[in-house]
């Protein structure tokens, strides 16, 4: 199982709140918000939080199918490496965090020693149309060579749940992918 | 979910209508929507994260905003419902019934 999901850090920093300590309160725990108040960059920690419960949300909510809007219960936490680790009840996922200037990018998955791959891209138009279209387009690009179809007869439909989902020919396929778009940055991580 | 409650604040026994709380509501969530079409068609059943395409971060910041435009305090066990229009009046309306 996979999850993702990307920060465009120009568009996080605009929001009024990020840096108020109601905002941390909702969505981060006592000891979060001690790693986010003693941090060098107090944006970059913050947002990297973020992008790990987001991301470990859609795997748990992928392989459990129960919604919810709850931060403060999902649980970042890092071993001793630096590998982050996110908590959802009893459920431990894996984060692999990426941190760029402009963009904080997680993907979350249940089993490390799995293979994935996937892409960041940047766009210009950043209307929400577009950056979900870009998102559909790649990985119906890849779709339609992993499984020799043409672009036509593939398409992604989200289930009840907001999971994408790849089809060919109207044949649900067995690709098990996330994406994620956020400002002018989009992104897809595919289970190898 | 009542039609008109009352609102205890400066104004006591002046009555807010259905209405108007979703007019606040609307004003509140417009900087953070992401579907115009969803948005224009805005109805108690209407998801912030589903059809108004709301970031799930700035769900948050519009459960901040509520706040402070109500004087409420949103707790976490409220936020965790507050995914539709009608959630997040339901919520509105209890909090101003306890002030």
């Amino acid at each position: 199982m996979i999850g993702n999901d990307i920060v465009d850090l120009n568009e996080a920093s605009r929001s009024r709140y990020w840096n108020n300590q109601r905002f941390l309160s909702k969505v981060f725990s006592t000891p979060e918000i001690d790693l986010i108040l003693h941090a060098s960059n107090r944006l970059h920690t913050t947002w990297v939080l973020w992008s790990m419960k987001e991301s470990a949300y859609k795997v748990h909510l992928r392989k459990y199918k129960k919604p919810f809007f709850a931060p403060l219960k999902i649980a970042c936490e890092f071993d001793p490496d630096g590998t982050g680790k996110i908590i959802i009840d009893n459920a431990v996922y894996t984060a692999n965090t990426i941190v760029r200037k402009d963009l904080i990018y997680t993907v979350a998955v249940t089993d490390p020693s799995k293979e994935y791959t996937g892409k960041i891209q940047k766009v210009v138009d950043t209307s929400y149309t577009n950056l979900h279209n870009k998102c559909y387009q790649d990985v119906i690009d890849i779709g339609s060579v992993q499984f020799q179809e043409h672009v036509n007869t593939i398409k992604i439909n989200k289930d009840e749940y907001g999971i994408p989902k790849l089809f060919s020919n109207n044949k649900e396929q067995s690709l098990i992918f996330s994406i994620t778009h956020h400002g002018k940055y989009y992104a897809y991580a595919i289970l190898k | 979910m009542p039609v008109s409650y009352l609102r205890n604040t400066q104004n006591k026994n002046t009555l807010m209508k259905t209405d108007d709380l979703i007019l606040k509501l609307k004003k509140i969530i417009l900087p953070y929507i992401q579907d115009e079409e969803a948005y224009k068609n805005l109805n108690e059943e209407t998801d912030f994260l589903r059809d108004l395409k709301v970031n799930s971060a700035n769900l948050v910041d519009i459960v901040l905003d509520v706040e402070d435009e109500f004087d409420i305090k949103i707790e976490n066990e409220d936020m965790e419902k507050m995914l539709s229009v009608g959630a997040a009046m339901s919520i509105i309306t209890t909090k101003l019934g306890e002030k």
